[in-house]
């Protein structure tokens, strides 16, 4: 079943404002709701908060790391069932199956992936989300 | 005469040794209680001596036997001292402990010169000594044997605390000097004595005075014991030259005197002769430390800064890669998807530069980032059994979009029943991809692109490789080379089994001339001027894929028949049946514990 973004709340959580700005603009262009945030504990904080639909997640963030964020999201009641897309400028095997395995939904390579395909992945994530849903 | 000169060495030799280290040793707690415990060993070999040579008073006997008796606890409480101490990093004084030891020693020192340790001593018409013990001896048997006992004991466990080999050493050789040496004298002087008033073996507690001494200074020179050097043994052969000097005169006779000059004579130039070759060898064996520190040092500052090279390159990577990604993102938006309007055509054909160049930007540093990773052994490779046909097909769908751009016919004629290889499957996709991008971008339209594989023997491939590969080989036989460049480069691993895969990609474009063949593979090595494509490449391609074969087991070449003429491109892989070899072979290479997967970036 489609989405509709206008329904649709995104987190996004990057130390890079540019970044930030671009995935938000990109976002809002395509009719999502956006949030975002510049560091792992204001990122914690609007989650609680603002309980987004889904969450992009950079993983190298100061005050609280993207590891430590995901592990944290991924443990609270009000967090964990929130899907979290990780973002990264580089592509690392090992950190991608330690991410996986802690409960990210899927993976991004900033460097290799274009706002569109992004865009392209929010949906997938979503839309697998709610068919796994039990009816 | 033996026991005279056994006593003398053994009292003359303690004293100095206990001198020289108190003047020259490091003052720690070992090394003084060790000091202590010589001087009280000199003072009771010297009394046990003349207890054994009174006998014509049994008065004098029995008050030098007191006196031996008298210096056992002191001796026992150095040793003790000693044992706690001697090598032990975490040894703290408990002034309590020593204070409460010392003053029992003291009184039982005190107690053993009254009758109540030995109450007389007669002697037998045969010259035997008889003592009687007094009601006191067994508070000195209280203190002695578990002292003892646990001096021995904290030297077992300074020796498995140690965490030098040659510390450990030096505590084995104290523990088995103190065992053999004053263990022995506990039992022939002490309980023996004590016990069963047996007296016959109680000289042999002077030479083994003797011994230990001796074995001390031997020790001093191989071990370092006590950190003195060559002056101990200068001491000592210092002493013995001079007590055969001064046996000349106790000579009766002039032919014993003539015998006794030429015994000084030999004892003097043997001492020389081994005092000029311990100080070179000290002398070799300080070069070759300090050489050592030197390198240690070395190696340590090339570790940090090869460390510091790592970080900046992993966060130079990361800090570089993210605003190229802004920058790529912003024009992603603005010329794919036209999210913006734009009149001018000639903004657009600026902007359209400035994302091929943020797009070259990123593959630039994302190939540094993989050649460090390479050059550093911290590239993870994963090999596993691969099947090259489906591959290949992944690959040139994912460059289908570039192949049509480039209006040249691409054809993979490896077949189906091709034999699997043993190798990292990302690895050759990467290396597929790089030489399919250059043989597009150097093809022009129309022309041709084959991928083909076959079966060739390993001599076979080697030859062909050093042919054009490794001009630096001047040598006669190139493949013995190539085996020693193999077992000294843990980079270039070594190929194995009879057979190679290899894999050909033959283009129809513009050909390399000769002269050039073996420079495609440096770093930011680029060749004559490509026909289609605005985007220039690296320079690291090549070097990256012929790495990552070569970390494979594979060696990767390129032949041609000059300028227009095409070129082919061979890399070589190994059969899935050398998969045991290439696991035993790659369990002697050591891998970085930080090895990573390679860089990527989006591809044109």
């Amino acid at each position: 079943m489609p989405i509709n973004p206008n329904q649709i709340t995104v987190l996004v959580i990057d130390d890079d404002q540019t970044l930030c700005e671009m995935y938000a603009e990109r976002l809002k262009i395509e009719g999502f709701k956006v949030e975002v945030a510049y560091d792992g504990e204001d990122g914690l904080e609007k989650a609680v908060k603002c309980t987004p639909n889904i969450i992009l997640l950079d993983l190298m963030l100061p005050k609280v790391s993207g590891f430590d964020c995901l592990e944290i999201l991924k443990s609270s009641p009000k967090t964990k069932n929130i899907p979290v897309i990780v973002l990264t400028a580089l592509i690392q095997q090992e950190s991608k199956q330690r991410e996986l395995s802690a409960g990210a939904a899927d993976y991004i390579i900033k460097s290799e992936t274009m706002p569109m395909q992004v865009i392209t992945k929010i949906k997938a994530v979503l839309e697998h989300q709610v068919a796994a849903q039990p009816k | 005469m033996l026991l005279t000169w056994s006593t003398v060495l053994a009292t003359v030799g303690s004293c100095i040794l206990a001198a020289a280290i108190l003047i020259k040793a490091k003052k720690t707690a070992g090394n003084i209680f060790f000091a202590l415990f010589s001087f009280s060993l000199a003072f009771l070999v010297a009394a046990n001596y003349f207890s054994l040579n009174s006998k014509s008073s049994p008065e004098m006997t029995l008050f030098w036997i007191r006196l031996v008796m008298f210096s056992v606890p002191f001796v026992l409480l150095f040793i003790y001292g000693f044992g706690c101490s001697y090598l032990n990093p975490n040894y703290k004084i408990n002034q309590n402990t020593l204070s409460l030891l010392a003053f029992v020693t003291f009184i039982i020192a005190l107690m053993n010169l009254t009758p109540l340790s030995y109450k007389f001593v007669t002697i037998s018409p045969t010259g035997k000594i008889i003592p009687t013990t007094g009601p006191g001896m067994f508070i000195n048997g209280l203190y002695i044997i578990p002292l003892f006992a646990a001096a021995i004991g904290m030297m077992i466990k300074n020796i498995r605390r140690a965490e030098e080999a040659i510390d450990k050493k030096r505590i084995e050789v104290a523990l088995f000097l103190f065992l053999i040496s004053f263990g022995t004298q506990i039992v022939t002087s002490f309980i023996l004595v004590a016990l069963f008033n047996f007296t016959d073996l109680v000289f042999i507690g002077n030479f083994l005075s003797l011994l230990f001494i001796v074995t001390i200074g031997i020790s001093i020179l191989r071990l370092k014991l006590f950190g003195l050097n060559v002056i101990s043994s200068s001491v000592f052969a210092v002493v013995i030259t001079l007590l055969m000097f001064a046996e000349i005169f106790t000579a009766t006779t002039p032919q014993y005197m003539a015998y006794k000059l030429i015994v000084f004579g030999a004892v003097s130039f043997t001492s020389y002769q081994l005092l000029r070759s311990i100080i070179l060898e000290l002398q070799q064996k300080k070069e070759i430390e300090e050489l050592a520190r030197d390198f240690k040092k070395a190696n340590e500052k090339l570790k940090e800064i090869d460390n510091m090279k790592n970080e900046f390159v992993a966060m130079a990577s990361h800090e570089l890669l993210t605003p190229i990604s802004a920058i790529e993102g912003y024009l992603s938006m603005m010329l794919d998807e036209k999210l913006v309007e734009i009149d001018d055509p000639k903004a657009i054909r600026y902007m359209r530069r400035v994302y091929d160049s943020s797009k070259r930007l990123a593959e630039l540093v994302s190939g540094l980032l993989n050649v460090s990773r390479i050059e550093q052994g911290r590239l993870l490779v994963q090999p596993d059994i691969i099947n090259l046909p489906d591959l290949v097909e992944n690959v040139l769908d994912e460059l289908k979009f570039t192949i049509k751009e480039a209006d040249v016919r691409v054809k993979s004629d490896l077949s189906k029943s091709l034999s699997p290889v043993y190798a990292d499957s990302d690895k050759v996709r990467e290396v597929l991809i790089n030489l399919c991008s250059n043989a597009l971008k150097y093809t022009p339209a129309q022309g041709n692109i084959t991928i083909s594989a076959e079966l060739r023997p390993t001599r076979k491939v080697l030859e062909q490789y050093l042919e054009v590969g490794r001009a630096m080989l001047k040598k006669n036989n190139p493949i013995i080379e190539e085996t020693l460049q193999c077992t000294i480069n843990e980079k270039t691993k070594c190929m194995a089994g009879e057979n190679q895969l290899v894999i050909a990609v033959k283009d129809t474009g513009v050909g390399i001339i000769k002269e050039d063949l073996h420079r495609l593979f440096q770093k930011f090595s680029q060749l004559g001027s490509w026909s289609h494509h605005s985007i220039p490449g690296t320079g690291l391609g090549l070097y990256i894929s012929q790495s990552l074969i070569e970390l494979q087991h594979g060696r990767m070449w390129a032949e041609s028949e000059g300028k227009n003429k095409g070129s082919t491109f061979y890399f070589s892989l190994p059969l899935a049946t050398e998969k045991e070899s290439i696991t035993k072979i790659n369990k002697l290479i050591p891998v970085a514990k930080d090895a990573k997967s390679l860089a990527k970036v989006a591809k044109p």
